[in-house]
Parts: C-alpha cells; sequence; structure tokens
C-alpha cells in the first residue's frame, strides 16, 4: 500500500534540546514519522508532550534558544530529497519552501495576523513572494483563494484589518494565507481549538474538501480525539518527547497497544456512558523533560511497567504488523511470545 | 656783489620756504588706501590732537581688537567716548574735543573753544553750531530723554544756561552765578554736548513740533531702523548715538554700515576706524592704530574668560581667584593692575537707611555709637579670610590710598573686634538688653534688623558669615534677598532698612564732583542731591549737604579742596557706612599681542572705565 | 477623518484664549515690570534715572495701564493686525527678533532631533534583536550615560577637552571668521565640528528613553505570534524586522513627537546657553527675566500653539500607523 508510495517527509530521530541554566531540557528526544502524499498524519499528546516544537523544527521556526538533531527529509517537487535541518534557518532555500511547499497555520487565528495590515494584503504578501511579482495577478489569486475558503464578500473582506474579522472567520483567511500557494503539505497545529464547536466543524469539512482538491499532505496536531478521529488517517501518539505508537486511525482507536495510548482511549467522553460515571484519567501528570534518565518516559505513571527494564533502558519501537508500530517493553515482549507461540 | 646779494636772498627766499615746508607731514593707515578718501592732511583738523603720553610706544597701523561681552549700551560707548574735555588719573581734566575752555573774570560766562578743521566721521565740518544746536534744540527740548544736565544749571537758581555761538569754532556758556568748575562738571554730567545737526536737525525739529509721523520716518531713515515711540527714539539716537548705524560721531571707532555687523544686540558687530579722527601720535600717524573692534557677544562671564584663554578675545577684566588660571593658559596673557575708587570692598559694604519711616530705627541709625558698635562686633580677620578666600584684608569704608582724604586713621577706623564694647555701645545708643538676648528699643519695641541685598550676588554667602557675630553682640537680624527689580522698587517706596552689598558700592573719584557717590543714598541709584532731600537731612547730614552747596560757589582751588576735606571729614567722623573687608584692585587681562595698554590707571564711571586706557592709542603686534 | 481634525483644530482656539491670558498673567506677576529691569540694568552700568523719568519711561513703553488692558491691545493686535508686540529690550518688533533666530533653532532642533531618532531607532532595533548580546550591553550603556549626565555638564566636560587638546575653545556654532565674512566651504569642516558638540550633547539625552523604549516594544512584538506565521510564510527576517514589528513598535515614539514641534522650536535653553548657541531659547529666558513682556509672550504663545498642532499630528500619525486606532475613533 504505502510502500509503493514515496513519502513526502520522513522524520528520522528527531530531537529538539533548550540550553537552560538547569540543565538540558529535551522536549523532543527521538520522533521518528513519515508521511505520505494526500494523507492526513494526527499529531497527538498532552499539552507539553513536544507536538509544538517538532512541527515548527520541519519549517525551521523555532526560537534561537532551541537545537535539533536528527533528519527531516523532505522530498520537494522535482523529487530531490533536502534535509530541512542542515538548511540555514534564515536563509533563502528554506524561504522558498516555507509558505509554497509546506504552510503552518496555527491555533490562534486572532493574533495570527499583523493588526497593521489588511487580511488581503497579508494573504497576497504569500503570493507575491512565491507565486508572482505582479501585483494585479497576485491580488486575483489571492482573491480567488479566499472565495475557497469561503469567506464572503472576498472583496470588500480583502480590504479590512483583522479586528474586522470574526474569530472563524479569521481561520478562513489564515487557511486561505496557508494554501494560496497550494503547498505540497499542510501544518496544521491545533487549528480549531480557539473555535467554538459549529465553527470547528465547518473548518475541519473545508480542510477536508481544500485537501481533496489541491493533493495535499498534512500534518494534523492535535490533543483533540474527536476531531483526530474524524479527520486523520495515521494517528502518531507523543509522549515525553517520543512517539510512543502509531497506526491507521482504526488501528489506534480500536486496538490501542501502548498503556498510554489505552489510557487517552479510555479517557475520552463516550456518548450513552452515565453522568454518573467518573472520567478516567491517567494517573499522575507528564514529567518536565529535564535532565532526563534512558529509560521509558511513561514509566511512572505505567499501569503495565517493568521493573529493572522499562526504567533502565529506552524501548525500541516494534512494528505490530503493517503500520501499526509501539515502543513499549510490555508490547515488545508480548509480541515476542506471539511470535514464538505461532 | 649783486651776486653775492642775489645769492643770499635766493638763499633767504629758500631758508623762508623751509619753515612752511617743515610743516608737519601727517600718515594716514594704509586701510584707508584705494578709499578714495581726501589727502590725511584736509582730514585731520588744522591742529590735531596729539596723543603723546610717556608711557606710549609709536604704534603700527592695522589689525582686529577683538572684543566679547553682554556689552549694553555703555560697553561699546565708554571706551570710544570723545567729549569736549576728558579727565585724567589724577582727577583733573584735560582739553580733548575743545582745545581750550576759558572763565571770564566772575567765572559766569564760560568760552569753549573748538579745533579748527575737524569733521564729522562722515566728513562734513563739525563746528560751534553742533555744539550750540545741540543744547538749545535738544536738551532744552527734552528731545534726547535727558534735557539739561545739572552741569549746565545754575548753582544756585537752578536755572539752565545760555549757550551761545560766538563763531564757527567757538562758543559760550552763560551763567546767572558763578559756575567754578564747570568743564569737570560737564564731564562727569553731560561729556559729549554736541550731536551733528546736519543729520538730525529735521529729525528733531519734528519732534519740537510735534510731528510724529514726519519724526519717526525721519529717524529710521537714518538708522534703518523700526522704533514706533518718539521719545525713545530721541534717546536711542541722540544719548546711546554710537550704538545705531548711520550716526556719525567724532569717535575713533564708528559702528559699521554693513547689514550683519551692525546690530549690537546680534551675534557679531564690528566697530571701523574713523576716517576723520582728529588725533595723532607723537609721530604724525593718524589714529587709531587698529583698523576694527570687533564683538561677540557672550553673556556668560565665564565664557567670556575661556575666549580670553583661547585667545579668540584680546581683552577682559579678571577676577583675582582667575588670575593663576590665566597666566597657565597657552595663549600669552598679562596682567595690568588698575586701583579702584571704592570705599571698601562692595560686597562687604552695610547701608543703613538714615532716612527710614520708622522713628525708632532712623534715629538708631542716624546714632554713630549704634553704627560704631556693628563694626566692631565683627572679627575681621576671620570674616576677610572666609569671604574673599584670603584674596582680601580687613578693611573699612574709607578712601584708598592716593585718594583725597585718605589717613591711616580712618583706613584702620573701628576694625578692631570688641563685642563687650558694642554691646556698651548699642547700650549708650539707647537698646536695653530683653531676655531672648536680643537687644530691643528702649520703649519696649522688639528690634529686628532687617537686611536686603538684590539675589544672586554673594550677599547670602556674606550674610551667613556676618550674622553670628551680630548675633553674639544681641542683634537680631534678618535677610531677604530677590530680584532687581523688586529691590529697587523698595527702595523708591523707602522700604529698605539696611541694604548688604549692595549693586554700587559707595565711594568714587572724587567728593566733590560726586557727592552721591559717598553717602548710603547711592544705594537707591537716584541722583543724591534733590532726592536725599536738605529737609529730610539732620545733623551732620545737613552740614555735609551746606558744605557742598559751598562747595559749588566756591572758585579757588585751595578753598575747593579744603571744602572737599571738610566733607570727608564729616564722613570720616560719621563713618555713615560700614564695609568689613578692604576693596579689591581691578584686574585686566590682555593679550600680549595688544601694545599701549596702560598699568597702574583708575577704574571709574567718571574715568569711562575702560575709556582711560584710550584705546585709540592700542596697536598690534604679534 | 477631516471632521475629525476640524473639530480638532476648532478646539485650538479656546485653549489658546486660556493660554494666552494666562500666560499674560503669569508673565507680568512678579512685581515691578520691564522699566524696573531696564532701571537696574542702567544703574548697574552707571546711568541714574529719576522718580519722574522712570514715570516717563513707564508711559513711554505703555506700561502706565492696569494689564488686562495691555492684555487686550496685545490680543486685539495679534488677531487683528498680526501685530505681536514690540519688544522693549530689542527695540523691535516681536515678530522681528524671532524671525532672527527662528531658522538657525529650526536648523539645529531638526538636525538633533533627525541625529536622535536616526540614531536611536537602529540601536533599539539592533539590541532587541541581539538581546543580552555584548552589542546590546554596550551600546545600552552609552545611551544611559548620554541621558544620565546632565546636558551642561556633558557639554562643559567636551568643551574641556577640546580645550586641552587643541588649545581652542569651539564655543558657538561660529567662528569670529564665518560671521565677518558669510560661510564659506572652507569653513564647512570647522561648522560641522562646533555642530558636533550640540548635537552630541542636545542629542544623547533623549536617545537613551527612545533606544529602551524601541528595545522594549521590538521585544514585545517579535514574541508574537504574527511574526512566527510571517516566518512560516516565508518572509524574511528583515520584512518581519521592519515591516511588520517596527510599524508596531512605533507607536509610544509617535506619540513622543508631540512634544518635539515645541521643541524644535525654541531648542534647548540650558545647552544654548553653556555653549553660546544662538537660538531662540536663550533669547525666552531673557525676556523672561527682564519682564519683556511680549517678546516673552508671544514666543510662550507660539510654544503652546505647536504642542496642540505636534499634538494633533501625532495622533493623526498614530491613527494612520495603527488601523486599530481609526477603528476606534469611528466607533
Amino acid at each position: 500500500m504505502s510502500e509503493t508510495k514515496q513519502p513526502i517527509i520522513q522524520v528520522k530521530n528527531l530531537g529538539v534540546n533548550i540550553k537552560m541554566d538547569e540543565g538540558l531540557l529535551t522536549p523532543v528526544r527521538g520522533v521518528d514519522f513519515e508521511i505520505y502524499p494526500g494523507e492526513t498524519l494526527g499529531l497527538v499528546g498532552e499539552s507539553g508532550c513536544g507536538k509544538s516544537l517538532t512541527s515548527k523544527a520541519i519549517l525551521g521556526i523555532n526560537d534561537k534558544k532551541c537545537t535539533s538533531t536528527g533528519e527531516i527529509l523532505f522530498r520537494d517537487e522535482t523529487d530531490k530529497v533536502v534535509d530541512l535541518l542542515k538548511l540555514n534557518p534564515r536563509g533563502k532555500e528554506i524561504r522558498a519552501i516555507r509558505g509554497k511547499q509546506i504552510s503552518m497555520i496555527f491555533q490562534e487565528p486572532m493574533v495570527a495576523f499583523s493588526p497593521m495590515y489588511t487580511i488581503g494584503s497579508q494573504i497576497n504578501e504569500a503570493t507575491l513572494l512565491h507565486i508572482t511579482r505582479d501585483k494585479k495577478k497576485a491580488r486575483e489569486i489571492s482573491l480567488e483563494m479566499m472565495k475557497m475558503v469561503g469567506i464572503a464578500n472576498a472583496e470588500k473582506r480583502y480590504d479590512q484589518y483583522p479586528h474586522e474579522f470574526s474569530g472563524g472567520m479569521l481561520q478562513r483567511a489564515l487557511i486561505a494565507m496557508a494554501l494560496v500557494c497550494r503547498p505540497r503539505m499542510l501544518i496544521a497545529d491545533e487549528p480549531t481549538t480557539a473555535l467554538d464547536v459549529t465553527i470547528q466543524a465547518q473548518i475541519l469539512e473545508l480542510m477536508q474538501s481544500l485537501q481533496k482538491e489541491l493533493g495535499m499532505a498534512i500534518l494534523f496536531i492535535t490533543h483533540d480525539l474527536g476531531t483526530v478521529a474524524k479527520m486523520c488517517d495515521r494517528v502518531a501518539v507523543m509522549y515525553l518527547g517520543k512517539i510512543v505508537e502509531t497506526g491507521t486511525a482504526r488501528e489506534i482507536y480500536k486496538n490501542p497497544q501502548h498503556p498510554y495510548t489505552k489510557g487517552l482511549m479510555g479517557s475520552v467522553h463516550k456518548i450513552g456512558s452515565l453522568k454518573a460515571d467518573r472520567l478516567f484519567s491517567i494517573e499522575g501528570t507528564v514529567p518536565l523533560a529535564l535532565n532526563l534518565q534512558p529509560g521509558c518516559g511513561f514509566y511512572e505513571r505505567c499501569g503495565d511497567r517493568i521493573e529493572g527494564v522499562c526504567n533502565k533502558i529506552d524501548p525500541e519501537t516494534i512494528n505490530l504488523g503493517g503500520t501499526h508500530c509501539v515502543a513499549c517493553h510490555r508490547c515488545k515482549r508480548a509480541a515476542e511470545k506471539e511470535a514464538v507461540t505461532e | 656783489m649783486k651776486k653775492l646779494i642775489s645769492l643770499a636772498l635766493a638763499l633767504l627766499m629758500v631758508l623762508s620756504m623751509i619753515p612752511a615746508s617743515a610743516e608737519a607731514t601727517y600718515t594716514e593707515a594704509p586701510y584707508w588706501a584705494d578709499k578714495g578718501l581726501p589727502p590725511v592732511a584736509e582730514r585731520l583738523p588744522l591742529e590735531p590732537m596729539v596723543e603723546d603720553a610717556a608711557y606710549l610706544e609709536i604704534g603700527t597701523y592695522g589689525g582686529e581688537l577683538k572684543r566679547a561681552a553682554d556689552t549694553g549700551n555703555w560697553g561699546n560707548g565708554k571706551p570710544i567716548e570723545e567729549g569736549l574735555f576728558r579727565f585724567k588719573t589724577d582727577g583733573t581734566v584735560e582739553p580733548n574735543v575743545a582745545k581750550k575752555a576759558e572763565p571770564n573774570a566772575d567765572y559766569t560766562v564760560w568760552t569753549i573753544y573748538l579745533r579748527e578743521g575737524m569733521k564729522w566721521s562722515d566728513g562734513v565740518p563739525f563746528t560751534a553750531e553742533d555744539c550750540v544746536w545741540f543744547y538749545n534744540a535738544v536738551c532744552l527740548n527734552k528731545v534726547d530723554g535727558k534735557g539739561v544736565r545739572d552741569c549746565h544749571k545754575d548753582a544756585e537758581t537752578k536755572n539752565p544756561a545760555k549757550v551761545e555761538k560766538v563763531d564757527d569754532y567757538t562758543f559760550t556758556v552763560t551763567f546767572e552765578t558763578p559756575k567754578y568748575n564747570f568743564p569737570a562738571d560737564l564731564t562727569v554730567d553731560l561729556k559729549w554736548h554736541y550731536a551733528p545737526k546736519h543729520i538730525f536737525e529735521k529729525m528733531v525739529q519734528a519732534v519740537i513740533d510735534g510731528d510724529t509721523e514726519t519724526a519717526l520716518a525721519e529717524g529710521n531713515a537714518i538708522c534703518g531702523g523700526s522704533f514706533v515711540d518718539v521719545g525713545k527714539m530721541g534717546k536711542e539716537l541722540l544719548y546711546y548715538f554710537w550704538n545705531y548705524p548711520g550716526v556719525p560721531t567724532l569717535n575713533p571707532y564708528v559702528l559699521s554700515t554693513e547689514a550683519g555687523k551692525n546690530n549690537i544686540k546680534g551675534e557679531y558687530y564690528e566697530y571701523v576706524r574713523n576716517p576723520y579722527y582728529w588725533k595723532v601720535d607723537a609721530n604724525g600717524q593718524q589714529l587709531p592704530y587698529i583698523d576694527k573692534i570687533t564683538g561677540l557677544t557672550v553673556s556668560n562671564v565665564d565664557q567670556q574668560l575661556m575666549l580670553l584663554l583661547d585667545g579668540t578675545v584680546d581683552f577682559q577684566t579678571v577676577a583675582m581667584e582667575d588670575i593663576p588660571t590665566v597666566l597657565e593658559s597657552k595663549t600669552k596673557i598679562n596682567i595690568y593692575q588698575w586701583g579702584t575708587t571704592g570705599w571698601g570692598d562692595t560686597g562687604s559694604q552695610l547701608h543703613f537707611n538714615l532716612n527710614v519711616d520708622d522713628a525708632n530705627l532712623k534715629a538708631l541709625f542716624n546714632n554713630k555709637d549704634f553704627r560704631q558698635g556693628m563694626s566692631i562686633c565683627v572679627d575681621r580677620e576671620e570674616v576677610a579670610g572666609i569671604y574673599s578666600g584670603g584674596w582680601c584684608l580687613p578693611g573699612q569704608a574709607a578712601p584708598q590710598i592716593g585718594a583725597l582724604g585718605y589717613s591711616e586713621e580712618w583706613a584702620n577706623q573701628w576694625i578692631e573686634y570688641d563685642v563687650n564694647k558694642a554691646k556698651t555701645l548699642f547700650e549708650q545708643a539707647g537698646l536695653v538688653m530683653g531676655s531672648d538676648n536680643f537687644y530691643d528699643f528702649a520703649d519696649g519695641t522688639d528690634f529686628v534688623l532687617n537686611i536686603v541685598s538684590v539675589a544672586d550676588n554673594g550677599a547670602a554667602d556674606t550674610y551667613k558669615i556676618l550674622e553670628p557675630y551680630f548675633r553674639a553682640a544681641g542683634i537680631k537680624c534678618t535677610f531677604k534677598d530677590s530680584d532687581r527689580g523688586n529691590i529697587d522698587n523698595d527702595l523708591m517706596a523707602n522700604a529698605v532698612q539696611c541694604m548688604l552689598s549692595p549693586v554700587t558700592g559707595i565711594g568714587d573719584v572724587s567728593i566733590a564732583l560726586k557727592p552721591n557717590a559717598m553717602i548710603p543714598g547711592k544705594a537707591t541709584n537716584v541722583a543724591w542731591y534733590g532726592t536725599m532731600k536738605k529737609e529730610n537731612a539732620t545733623g551732620d547730614l545737613l552740614k555735609l549737604i551746606e558744605l557742598y552747596e559751598q562747595l559749588a560757589k566756591t572758585g579757588d582751588a585751595a578753598a575747593r579742596q579744603d571744602l572737599e576735606l571738610q566733607m570727608l571729614k564729616l564722613h570720616q567722623e560719621n563713618q555713615w557706612t560700614l564695609a568689613y573687608v578692604q576693596s579689591d584692585l581691578q584686574y585686566w587681562a590682555v593679550n600680549d599681542r595688544i601694545k599701549n595698554f596702560p598699568d597702574g590707571a583708575v577704574a571709574s564711571d567718571i574715568y569711562r572705565d575702560l575709556g582711560i586706557a584710550h584705546c585709540q592709542c592700542w596697536f598690534i603686534k604679534e | 477623518m477631516l471632521s475629525y481634525i476640524g473639530k480638532r483644530i476648532l478646539m485650538f482656539i479656546p485653549t489658546l484664549i486660556i493660554i494666552s491670558f494666562l500666560i499674560f498673567f503669569i508673565i507680568q506677576l512678579p512685581p515691578g515690570d520691564y522699566v524696573t529691569s531696564y532701571v537696574a540694568a542702567m544703574a548697574a552700568e552707571g546711568e541714574i534715572f529719576t522718580a519722574e523719568q522712570i514715570a516717563d519711561l513707564r508711559v513711554q513703553f505703555g506700561l502706565d495701564d492696569p494689564w488686562f488692558i495691555q492684555y487686550f491691545n496685545w490680543v486685539k493686535g495679534i488677531v487683528t493686525e498680526g501685530d505681536f508686540g514690540y519688544s522693549f529690550e530689542y527695540g523691535r518688533d516681536v515678530w522681528d527678533v524671532i524671525m532672527d533666530r527662528l531658522y538657525l533653532t529650526l536648523a539645529v532642533s531638526f538636525i538633533i532631533l533627525i541625529f536622535q531618532y536616526g540614531v536611536s531607532l537602529p540601536i533599539g532595533i539592533y539590541c532587541a534583536n541581539h538581546q543580552y548580546s555584548a552589542g546590546d550591553y554596550v551600546l545600552s550603556f552609552f545611551g544611559f550615560i548620554g541621558t544620565a549626565t546632565p546636558n551642561f555638564l556633558l557639554a562643559i566636560i567636551i568643551m574641556y577637552y577640546i580645550y586641552v587638546k587643541t588649545g581652542n575653545v569651539y564655543l558657538g556654532l561660529f567662528s569670529t571668521e564665518m560671521l565677518q565674512n558669510g560661510m564659506r566651504w572652507e569653513y564647512v569642516p570647522e561648522f560641522l565640528g562646533r555642530c558636533a558638540i550640540p548635537l552630541i550633547v542636545i542629542g544623547t539625552s533623549g536617545t537613551c528613553g527612545i533606544i529602551r523604549t524601541v528595545r522594549a516594544q521590538m521585544l514585545d512584538e517579535q514574541a508574537r505570534q504574527y511574526t512566527l506565521c510571517a516566518r512560516a510564510k516565508g518572509c524574511s527576517e528583515w520584512t518581519i524586522t521592519y515591516k511588520y514589528c517596527l510599524r508596531a513598535a512605533l507607536n509610544p515614539v509617535v506619540s513622543g513627537l508631540a512634544g518635539s514641534l515645541r521643541t524644535i522650536f525654541s531648542g534647548s535653553t540650558v545647552s544654548a546657553i553653556v555653549m553660546n548657541l544662538a537660538i531662540q531659547g536663550p533669547v525666552l529666558l531673557a525676556a523672561l527675566k527682564s519682564q519683556d513682556m511680549y517678546l516673552a509672550g508671544t514666543i510662550v504663545l507660539i510654544q503652546a500653539v505647536l504642542v496642540l498642532v505636534g499634538t494633533l499630528l501625532s495622533d493623526i500619525a498614530l491613527a494612520w500607523l495603527d488601523p486599530r486606532i481609526r477603528f476606534a475613533e469611528r466607533s
């Protein structure tokens, strides 16, 4: 299935470190995943597990204090593979990729635009940067994209300022700005978290239809499991800077293997459950990624942990068949047992 | 034989010509070459005045004299002023513009002789008409705002004198009663006694006629100004005339007519040499030597000193404490020491208002014992040390060495330090020690000595030094300083009791010429005689006024001096004003390139301060 | 927008009336008047006035009327003839006296203003972009020194060192030669050198405030989400700094310009006195000290007008700069 297609992006052993006075902060400690053209990969995890830093590392827009290690192999439109981490974050090459080949949309649309300039001019900036220098043509292209994302009265809206737009409208505009150059990949960092539910649904539908039309890959970052189910083909679960489980949406939801994933699925409120039932939550909180020792990050909170193994040795990722992978000692042992018994 | 006779005749003829060719030849400054002027001999009067004082070197022409000051009206005028007569440093008067002044037998008519052939700076002849017209048209009608000066007023009747022309170079001044010292009085009060009639005639006539419009039009046309008030214009053009372009003068330097260089309120201005200046040096070179006086407007004294140090400015007065700095500078600067005429250092003078309204205070201030007490209750050694940083000596308000009336006894009068004696004197004067350790009046009223001064002149510090002594002797004092305007208002309203460090201290060149300069009324800055009215004076003050009136009627030099000495004696006996520190001298710091600057002159307004240095004789040698 | 400006300008009139009244009232408040200080100045030079002469002078100068009549005449003159009165001290029309120094004052002030902002803005941006670097500390340090030192002290120190090194005191903007012969090409280097001292002295006093403000604002703006967005779009760092961050950071700087108009007109007074610059500030001081009231009143009135106009202009500039303010005005 996916073996025949080449992934549009391959993240290998990505690490992001921040040097602080107290020691080394390692919010991302060896992340691997790939995304294939046209598919949506969901990146799921609690706040503080390193999702945003991972996604920003792809475009090289992390804060100056962060250093990235590993490889991010991107297949550009000429089918050439480029390691994005090797590019100068202020240089021309990565800027040619940003907005044109890989775009990103953010969580809060209200602050994503500069209040000093009109929405139209800010969208148009992307067009002028990457597509054409002709002002008239660029404006037409930008207007077209604005209409495509469903902004009513696009001509009038083009000359209006961000403070004259509602939240939902702004998110549409943000999507327009990200997609106006028809990128091959979109990174959506919690795009609907700040919106109310009805708007959420609209935006998600819009994203899906645009994806179909433009044929682009989406890295969808969220902590909202309901959205994941709707939007994503495959899901990667992240905990404390590492991917602990990857699989299709079905596999993850129906057959979670990693104790953490199990816990996550259990904590989703199910329609039909009784009001009196308490919401399940995983014991403990995500520890701080400071001066971490080797061993599974989930050790403290895991009900299935193996003493002496899980707290000493980093779990390696094993393939459970097809697209389902997991990084867990317990799962590994269970899989070995199966293999033996088969 | 015939040959011999004709030879002798020829020789005689030749010899008779020699005196003609031995006539003095005059030379002029190269500045005038190619300026299209008539030859210098025609520009000078027939008998130019010769500046040949013993200390003068024969100079060379050229160069510019550089000044910096926030000069005001007189700063520019006094150095170059040319009156009919002028003072010498010994206080006597010598001819200047006028050649001679002759009284008649009873001193009621003075005949003034001018120099034939003298010209204004624009080439028009200067004649007696200019002097006579000035008096009759300008002074009598008060066009210059000052009117008839005291020197022209009759000694007894106060009526204005009659001034009449005799011929082009002679005029008379006629009084009803004898005016014994007219030339000296004139040189104190009016000085110049002339104005260019050919320039101002129309304007003055319009003023007299009350035709304001014409007057203003004429006046503004002369100087390129924009006067709107006739009174102010008359004052400015006829009284401060040297400060306006387009007004010819007899001075060695005339304000430039070039735009941008002739506004004395601007940043920079120039006074240019007068082509018709009527003085020469001993070798017949027409003065002045230096071509221009340039002026930079700099308001701050420290800045003026800085400019002196780097050579931008050629001369400046300096305080004693700045002399080491001046001598250390890279530019070669010489220090000249001039005498002063003050009675005691002005900053340490204490003036009592002898005419104060309050009866108790008036009696007290007029009581000699009180004044003596105030004088001896202060330790002058200490005061002089703190006050002047050791530069000045203890002293009293008395004439300086060399001045008329000086005596060692007077200079050291009441300078001992004796608090007990002071207290005894206070009690003798009628004060009674109160329970608060301060003296009160005999009738029980509280006695507080309210001392005032003008702000920012150091008086506040002087008061801090003196007050502890007064307090220790039982005198309660207060001190208030405020700005000049307020103080003057108070003085006018007779609201000042006691003044410390007056702006103009007492003491001047001559008690005969300026009697008001010696008594406390000087602090009020109003003309004394006539304002410190005779009806207000009692005791010795009345005697003083009477002696002065007698002096005005005395012609004989010996008798005059005797009267002056009597007046000075009254001052000595009464010591109406006190001083605690001896007068300091005046120091001029002059760039070495300026030659002929006099050393040891005397600084006084009567001598026109810098005027007595005769800048027309200065020359530049790099 | 136009109606807004119109309304503001209309508000000038009552404001100016009140200000002119207050100015006049305060100037004539100290006891005495111009004649008092004139008489005192003359006395210092040795010329004595009698009481009647002084009374005459008062009539001559029109100072014998009660002050509200003088005020009324003054205002009448301004409104009907554009005549701002007569300067007793200078003996000329007030307007002439002001015009005399106006060009030089404007020139000096503009140069200083340009220097201030021209130096502060780039330094502020640099410091923000290189926060906590050595350059940040060094530049901020110099900014602080410039502001912490009193201007006149700095002027004296600089002049002292120049004197010690060269033996020349460069007092004032023009040397005697320049004043005598007018400006010539060979004088330009010296003139620039002389300008440098007031430039450094007066210019550095304001730079620190601007540097720190710009730096703080820039750091604020750089942390905002929209810079991240712009970067993700592919904008260059240059665009992000200058197009986006700077425009937002300029808000307080533009507000600060409101006062500059007035400062341009009168120049700095204390520094001008210390360095003997022939600009407007010392004129006002002298006029106030001698109670030359029409001159003083007119200068202060002009300053008031300039403050009003400056505030209006800076408000307009702010509205242009930041659309959110426009929107707020409209609603």
